[in-house]
């Protein structure tokens, strides 16, 4: 059964590029443009892995990741945190790998893949 | 008639031992025949003269110039001398005066008399000589003194051991007010005040035993009772025995001293204040505090109750709007004062027309009356001082205003001050202000970079991730060359876009350094390694002196600074071909040089090629001037130090260096 993976991106260009890679990769993609947008949608997803950009029109990544990684529900499940720059993050975001834009695609995958396993 | 006496004169009569005497007595004498010769001269005479004239050939007189006492020049016939024998007149006595050959003046009194023979035949005549010149200093002394005394513009006066006045001349007419024949016979108390009586038995303590008071400062009245302040030097007079009799007292008044004193000091002190204000304040570049500055101060120095600065500022939309501050008073009064509304008496302050100082501002016509006075919720304002501040191109930015609930309590030395002040806050304001636009400016240039960076970063992210897609797809010979083209395009692009984030990082304080222990040796071989490969010109001479060499740094950021030198010297030696790479582990730290035999720098440009955006100028190489900006800063951080040696024309040394990595067992 393929991974659920939940991206989170505001800028099309790339969240179409992450979907078509992660398909590729055998990856079930779910992708949201914004901070509310993912938790409307999150409600009925179960996602296997998160991919979570930083800056979003309306709030952070980094953020959202330390509420998942708060939560009972959530806190087992794997983040990638994906930037322009390398960010101080906070210790109660609790995040498997870090994607530094522009990425490698191979890299990409292959954290996300490990990330999962 | 006088009997003849004879020495050795031509005669040649029989010696008189008399003559003895006169030889050796303390009066000058001396004798001339008939038809003027000397004749005969005795020491006290030679003595007098000076010199020794020639016994039987000098006319008349034996002094060497001779003058009327008036100073005229009396011609050796016209002497006293000459003149009783040629005249046959006896003179009772005569006053001249010669001057001997050394120059000295004497004033004598001359007695000739003719002689006769025992016949009672005229022979010639004698001269008695009688130095007066003493007798004349003494007197012409004693003149010259009780002139001085008299006309001199300071007191001088005498009293006796009693402290009774015995001599009070002009001066201190004029100073004390009181008349000569008032005062002589008074004692001197009567010019000391009741409660200084002591200095008097001080006073004359000392001069009876003998010493002098000297500088004494203190206080006197005058008839008028006025106190003046005079300087006092007293001095006991002696008789001519030596015995204390009284004290002679030289009085200066020092009023005009004082107040000129006191002027001083208080210019002095005014200067410094000034000084010191300007001080303070050019050195802050924030407009409120420097408003509450100037407001503070120039209320204290005008001893104002309440003192405000209005500021007309303008802000970025182009709206007027006021700052202000006060000073001994709340600010609201001042917002009940009316904030500059631009009545008659504020539009001559803000419209620049010269300051304004009123001992009542309430009876000024400018001043708005209203039936009861002073309007309600005012502040109770009389005295009244208002400066403009005005920049060097006339414009008004703003207003001094004092103000104080009594009349007549602002001065022109206050005016004066508060105009030197309103000009150095003028000029300090323009600064802050000058200074807020370049802080602004340069604020929203570095946002601009930080979201300049990134949105390029978004497409730039996309465009490499399908590049990348489409090199895996479809890749035939035309288009493989194509595309590694354009990835080799999208490199240069990253690397300048990522240039511009971390120079926004840095300038926001956000640059991460994330340190890990590694070998740098390792890395330097790994990043020229990976480098080799995209360059074909240059090749790189790699000099390591030491086997490992730990750091705890960013690794990646150590690998950017190489990078950037390398790239840099093989960027600025575009027609040589060799890239010289040393490191070396000293003491403390490492240090990596990377020199090149390419262009150089000049030397103004040593200093300035770690600035922000610096290029060396006009020499068609591309790049934004980031590189070595960025390099300083994470060498920086890393306690480390960067420079460069560099020859115009030879070629540039760059070097960094970093702190060693405190050894471990395991690393031995």
């Amino acid at each position: 059964m393929k991974k659920k993976v939940v991206v989170v991106e505001d800028d099309l260009a790339i969240s179409e590029l992450v979907r078509y890679i992660l398909t590729e990769g055998n990856f079930d993609v779910t992708s949201f443009d914004s901070v509310d947008a993912f938790w409307e949608g999150m409600r009925d997803i179960k996602p296997d892995i998160f991919l979570l950009d930083i800056m979003l029109p309306d709030g952070n990544g980094h953020d959202i990741c330390k509420e998942l990684s708060a939560n009972e529900a959530t806190r087992h499940i794997p983040v990638v945190m994906m930037s322009a720059h390398f960010e101080k993050l906070d210790k109660e975001c609790r995040f498997a790998e870090f994607i530094k834009k522009p990425f490698d695609i191979d890299d990409l995958i292959s954290k996300v893949t490990q990330s999962v396993a | 008639m006088v009997k003849p006496f004879n020495s050795c004169g031509p005669d040649n009569e029989p010696a008189i031992p008399k003559h003895i005497l006169v030889d050796h007595s303390p009066v000058a004498m001396y004798t001339c025949d008939l038809l003027g010769r000397i004749t005969y001269y005795n020491r006290a005479a030679a003595q007098l003269w000076g010199r020794e004239p020639k016994i039987g050939q000098e006319l008349w007189s034996g002094s060497w110039k001779t003058y009327y006492p008036d100073g005229t020049p009396m011609p050796l016939d016209e002497t006293p001398m000459a003149a009783i024998l040629k005249n046959k007149n006896s003179f009772d006595q005569s006053e001249i005066t010669i001057e001997c050959p050394d120059h000295s003046f004497k004033t004598l009194l001359v007695f000739p008399r003719q002689l006769f023979s025992d016949q009672g035949t005229f022979i010639g005549a004698y001269n008695t000589l009688v130095d007066i010149s003493y007798k004349e200093n003494l007197e012409t002394r004693d003149a010259f003194l009780s002139a001085i005394v008299e006309h001199s513009q300071d007191p001088i006066i005498s009293k006796n051991l009693n402290g009774i006045i015995t001599s009070w001349n002009k001066g201190a007419e004029k100073v004390f007010g009181y008349q000569e024949q008032e005062m002589l016979g008074k004692p001197i108390t009567t010019i000391i005040p009741a409660d200084r009586l002591d200095e008097e038995t001080f006073i004359l303590d000392r001069i009876r035993k003998g010493k002098i008071v000297d500088h004494f400062e203190t206080i006197r009245v005058r008839k008028d009772g006025r106190k003046i302040p005079i300087s006092l030097m007293i001095s006991p007079i002696r008789n001519g025995s030596g015995k204390i009799i009284g004290a002679s007292k030289i009085a200066r008044d020092i009023s005009e001293q004082i107040k000129t004193q006191e002027a001083i000091a208080q210019y002095t002190e005014d200067l410094e204040t000034i000084s010191s204000i300007s001080r303070t304040i050019s050195e802050k570049l924030d407009v409120q505090k420097i408003l509450q500055e100037v407001t503070d101060a120039t209320t204290r120095l005008t001893g104002a109750a309440f003192g405000a600065f209005f500021y007309k500022m303008i802000n970025e939309e182009g709206e007027a709007y006021t700052l202000y501050s006060s000073s001994g008073a709340p600010k609201e009064a001042f917002e009940e004062f009316g904030l500059p509304r631009n009545t008659a008496v504020f539009h001559t302050t803000f419209s620049g027309e010269g300051p304004v100082r009123s001992d009542d501002i309430t009876k000024d016509p400018r001043y708005g009356h209203s039936p009861s006075g002073i309007p309600k919720g005012h502040l109770p304002v009389v005295s009244y001082l208002a400066m403009p501040v005005v920049l060097s191109d006339s414009k008004v930015i703003g207003g001094l205003f004092f103000g104080h609930p009594l009349p007549g309590r602002f001065n022109a030395r206050h005016e004066k001050l508060v105009a030197s002040i309103a000009a150095q806050a003028a000029t300090a304001l323009d600064n802050a202000r000058l200074f807020e636009e370049v802080v602004s400016l340069s604020t929203r240039k570095d946002e601009f970079i930080a979201m300049a960076s990134h949105e390029l970063n978004s497409p730039l992210t996309s465009v490499k991730g399908f590049l990348q897609l489409l090199n895996k797809k479809n890749r035939d010979a035309t288009c493989g060359s194509f595309i590694d083209i354009s990835m080799k395009q999208i490199g240069k692009l990253q690397k300048l876009v990522s240039d511009l984030l971390d120079v926004s990082k840095i300038k926001a304080e956000k640059l991460q350094i994330e340190k890990d222990r590694f070998d740098c040796k390792a890395l330097l071989e790994d990043v020229i390694q990976t480098y080799v490969q995209d360059i074909t010109n240059h090749s790189f001479n790699l000099k390591l002196n030491c086997q490992e060499v730990f750091v705890v740094a960013d690794k990646l950021r150590i690998e950017q600074v190489i990078v950037n030198l390398v790239s840099n010297a093989v960027k600025y030696s575009p027609k040589s071909t060799t890239v010289f790479i040393t490191l070396e582990k000293r003491a403390t730290d490492l240090i990596i040089k990377v020199a090149d035999q390419g262009i150089g720098l000049r030397e103004e440009e040593v200093t300035k090629v770690f600035g922000r955006f610096y290029r060396a100028e006009e020499r068609g190489i591309a790049g934004l001037g980031l590189g070595l900006y960025i390099c300083s800063e994470i060498v920086r951080r890393h306690g480390g130090e960067i420079g460069v040696n560099s020859e115009y024309g030879r070629g540039s040394e760059f070097y960094f260096t970093l702190p060693l990595a405190i050894e471990r067992q395991a690393d031995k």
